[in-house]
């Protein structure tokens, strides 16, 4: 199935187009997911970082003033003095964030605390996890988890427990303690709660040592089990990103360690949230993409029909010239090519006309003269005249003469009517040419006489038939006939080459130049207006009775037909000297010629 | 022109109609992108889910609000939270749900002050209603989320049980009557006791105005006969026994097993006051509310009942890592 050239012009710039066009969209949106997701981790690593640090600078700060707490009772010898408490007071009162701080004795009694509450006389303190810590590394301070404040009556609150071991001096005795300072988990719990990485992403806090989680958003439903979250996996993590798909979804997991306090920050941010500007540019370049197709859709249409339509209409032209209409030009407007192929198309329009019309004259010209041979055939005045000078010689008894006459006016006619045939052997021409001299020998009483040669070669050619006796005839009425001396008549016949050349001679009186010339140019001497030969042409006003009626014209124009333009004959003459003719056809054997066929 | 010209002919052309809309499309979805950049309309873009309560003022409702706000966030919804001043206005709480029928939610979550009434008003709901805490018996009620009352009520009765050593007399108190949960637990302590033949129940006491009244109905029923342990149905209740006990310096022989998780029900447990007390996660029922209702408006399948698995908190295990953030939700 052949397909237009509209059609493959618009199918293939359009997918060509189209897959440019989406090969560097996808390049472009890779690039560009790829730089978002770095930059979304990037931000999330700033976050988390931003957070660990605040915590940092939190953990030193509290660190700081238990710092301060512990050389104040240390310097003061015990919390009981005055100076101390109310210096320990001051503290308090700077520090909102510092619910309470408490000394006890290794066994777990309450030496003193401040604010001064009670504590519940059915702890077992020592059973304590900060109590434990501090006495097991004693001038280690140690952060407890967050946990709630249990010890004293009235309220229940979440506090980072600090404890120390230390060494006060009581009543002169040296005795080691704990000091317990408790620190609301508020600020740090408002500080991660705060932090939100997108809409659904969150950070966590866990302890570095166990893995408990120190704050979690939805730290309920991890304890209930509804929700999971892969700490194990954060655990052995000190700083950076992983990707965790532990939840069923890709989540960018960011962690940082909290340096003193043994905690990590872990940032949780969903990747379904990093990538929605991914999507965003995604849906950019399909839009960029749709816009283009639609230009290049329509683009290639216009321009597909712009080229094709100026080739449809070069067809519609042919094809009203298939119908035989040539007179219309065809204008047609468009590219350089096109409009040069309806130029070319219309010269050679032109050029077919013309050569048509040639075809039609020269057909024409060769019916015209074909009918003047087939006239010239049987011409009436020729055989009346030969009959006249049979009967003469009847009267005369010359009875060899006559037989010789009808026996030569009979062959003539054998051949020059023949089988309706134009073309015939040039032996036949010959003898042709030789009958009709016989009988204008003897009709002249022997004024001239002839002779006839030909190479043996030669008479086995083909030749037109009748283009021997119009010359013969000419030399005749025109050279022979008025001359007083004896008159010769010279005919041969050759093969010259790839030609055959015959030539009539006579010593007649010869062609003047001016006639010689028309002669030659072929184009002067009409059919119908006999060739006058003889010095005068004023003697020629004489009609040719006796002619064959076929005229040198006629050979020539006959031999340019069948045979073309570089074929025909040629005078030669010199008055009072006599005329040569020569003509020369191609040399052809046989039937077969096309041409032969042709007439 | 042949078939297949034709085809691909039609063929571009739809691209193009394609391609045509699509940029249309894209030319509105611009204007949205514009508007994204506004985080409060991009507010209002999501959907709205309402979420009714009994009231707002207790730590169990604030938790449960806690849990749902957390599961909007998770799911990017937007969260409306409404609640009657008084926890048992229930032609309040019924106007309220009405209100939010009519109005844009896309799921309703009813916390119901009274579940045969709160079935009326939701009966014609055309959106997703889901039942938390309360049951609500209505063909339009996708789920119920919450404790099974009748199986905490059991544990307590074991509790108890075990707790007077199997023998003694046992008084069921409660601060509220005709609801359903309290009937619930009532009739799963009550099947509880049925093999502990040693144990009888001696009364079943309402008192309806509050923890003095609570206070003053064990004081009247224990200068009466010799009460040997309480099953506190609520908070009030528990609070108001406990304090008599107290007061009456027998904390120690009798044996308290309550519900939920007051602050003072709290340090009557950790005082030894009272022994257990039967809590839910109303953390987890907010959140699991939240999730279900998305669910079904996502038209997935959810099934009928989501039980929240109640636990015993005694002196031992309160403080534990799990407890602790059950029991003290809030960092104060």
């Amino acid at each position: 199935m052949r397909s237009s050239i509209q059609f493959i012009l618009t199918v293939s710039f359009s997918l060509f187009s189209v897959a440019v066009i989406a090969m560097f969209g996808l390049l472009l949106y890779d690039k560009f997911s790829q730089t978002e997701e770095q930059s979304a981790i990037l931000s999330t690593q700033q976050i988390v970082e931003q957070v660990s640090y605040n915590l940092e600078d939190y953990v030193r700060s509290i660190t700081d003033v238990f710092r301060v707490i512990d050389q104040t009772i240390q310097a003061g010898g015990g919390a009981q003095s005055d100076t101390v408490a109310s210096e320990l007071k001051a503290i308090l009162r700077t520090r909102e964030d510092i619910v309470s701080l408490a000394l006890f004795t290794e066994q777990g009694e309450l030496i003193e605390s401040m604010p001064r509450q009670q504590v519940r006389n059915s702890m077992r303190l020592t059973d304590q996890s900060w109590f434990k810590s501090a006495t097991d590394t004693p001038g280690h301070l140690s952060f407890s988890l967050p946990h709630i404040q249990n010890i004293y009556h009235g309220s229940y609150r979440w506090v980072v427990s600090m404890s120390k071991g230390i060494t006060i001096k009581q009543n002169g005795v040296t005795q080691n303690a704990v000091l317990l300072v408790d620190v609301n988990f508020k600020q740090i719990d408002e500080l991660s709660q705060r932090v939100s990485l997108g809409q659904k992403g969150y950070v966590y806090i866990i302890d570095d040592s166990a893995g408990n989680i120190v704050y979690h958003p939805q730290q309920q439903l991890i304890y209930i089990g509804l929700k999971y979250e892969n700490v194990e996996q954060a655990l052995k993590y000190a700083y950076g990103s992983y990707m965790d798909d532990s939840t069923g979804e890709d989540r960018l997991i960011t962690i940082k360690t909290v340096n003193n306090i043994g905690w990590k920050v872990v940032g949780v941010s969903y990747m379904d949230e990093v990538m929605t500007s991914k999507q965003e540019v995604g849906d950019y370049i399909v839009r960029i993409l749709l816009l283009v197709l639609l230009l290049v859709l329509i683009i290639s249409a216009f321009m597909s029909a712009r080229i094709s339509r100026p080739i449809k209409q070069l067809e519609k032209a042919m094809k009203s010239v298939e119908r035989g209409e040539f007179g219309t030009p065809v204008t047609i407007r468009g590219a350089l090519e096109v409009e040069r192929l309806s130029q070319r198309y219309n010269m050679m329009m032109g050029t077919i006309k013309q050569l048509m019309n040639q075809i039609v004259a020269e057909q024409e010209a060769k019916r015209k003269y074909e009918l003047e041979v087939l006239q010239a055939q049987i011409n009436p005045h020729f055989l009346y005249n030969t009959l006249n000078s049979v009967v003469r010689m009847v009267g005369m008894s010359k009875n060899e003469e006559i037989v010789k006459t009808i026996t030569s006016l009979s062959k003539l006619f054998r051949i020059s009517l023949g089988k309706g045939q134009a073309i015939i052997t040039v032996k036949e021409e010959l003898e042709h040419a030789r009958n009709y001299l016989t009988i204008q020998e003897i009709r002249f009483k022997n004024k001239f006489h002839f002779t006839l040669e030909a190479d043996d070669e030669v008479l086995g050619f083909r030749t037109l038939k009748l283009i021997l006796q119009p010359i013969i005839e000419n030399a005749i009425v025109h050279g022979i006939e008025r001359m007083v001396d004896e008159g010769y008549i010279e005919v041969r016949a050759q093969l010259i080459g790839e030609r055959v050349r015959f030539t009539i001679k006579d010593n007649g009186l010869g062609i003047d130049e001016k006639t010689l010339q028309k002669l030659n140019s072929g184009q002067a001497v009409g059919t119908s207006e006999p060739i006058l030969q003889g010095s005068g042409s004023g003697s020629g006003a004489m009609p040719v009775s006796s002619g064959s009626g076929v005229g040198v014209h006629n050979v020539r124009e006959r031999i340019r037909l069948y045979y073309g333009e570089e074929y025909g004959l040629t005078y030669e003459s010199e008055l009072e000297e006599g005329t040569t003719v020569t003509i020369e056809i191609p040399r052809r054997i046989g039937t077969g010629d096309k041409k032969e066929v042709d007439v | 022109m042949s078939r297949m010209e034709k085809f691909a002919y039609g063929l571009l052309v739809i691209i193009a109609v394609i391609a045509i809309l699509g940029i249309f499309y894209s030319l509105f979805g611009s204007g949205d992108s514009e508007e994204r950049v506004d985080l409060a309309a991009k507010d209002s873009q999501k959907p709205v889910i309402t979420l009714v309560l009994r009231e707002t003022q207790s730590d169990f409702w604030q938790t449960v609000t806690m849990g749902a706000e957390a599961a909007a966030k998770e799911f990017g919804l937007s969260l409306v939270v409404e609640a009657p001043a008084d926890s048992d206005d229930i032609s309040g709480q019924q106007a309220l749900v009405t209100k939010s029928l009519k109005g844009k939610s896309k799921a309703l979550i009813v916390a119901a002050a009274d579940d045969v009434e709160m079935a009326k008003t939701v009966v014609s709901a055309r959106i997703p209603v889901i039942a938390i805490d309360t049951d609500i018996e209505a063909p339009s009620v996708r789920t119920f989320i919450g404790v099974d009352n009748y199986e905490a009520g059991k544990k307590a009765g074991e509790q108890i049980a075990e707790m007077m050593s199997k023998q003694g007399q046992v008084v069921i108190l409660s601060s509220v009557k005709d609801d359903r949960n309290m009937e619930l637990r009532m009739r799963g302590i009550l099947d509880a006791f049925k093999p502990e033949s040693f144990v009888t129940v001696l009364d079943n006491r309402y008192c309806l105005s509050g923890i003095e009244a609570c206070e003053q109905v064990v004081q009247s029923l224990m200068n009466a006969t010799l009460v040997d342990g309480i099953v506190a149905l609520d908070a009030e209740a528990a609070i108001g026994a406990g304090r008599e006990l107290v007061r009456r310096g027998e904390e120690e022989r009798v044996q308290v097993v309550a519900f939920e998780s007051a602050h003072e029900q709290l340090e009557q447990l950790q005082d030894g006051v009272l022994e257990a007390t039967i809590v839910q996660n109303p953390f987890s029922m907010g959140y699991l509310g939240v999730k279900h209702a998305v669910e079904a408006i996502d038209g997935d399948q959810i099934p009928r009942r989501v039980e929240i698995p109640s636990k015993v908190i005694d002196r031992e295990n309160m403080f534990w890592m799990d407890n602790q953030k059950l029991l003290f939700p809030f960092v104060k």
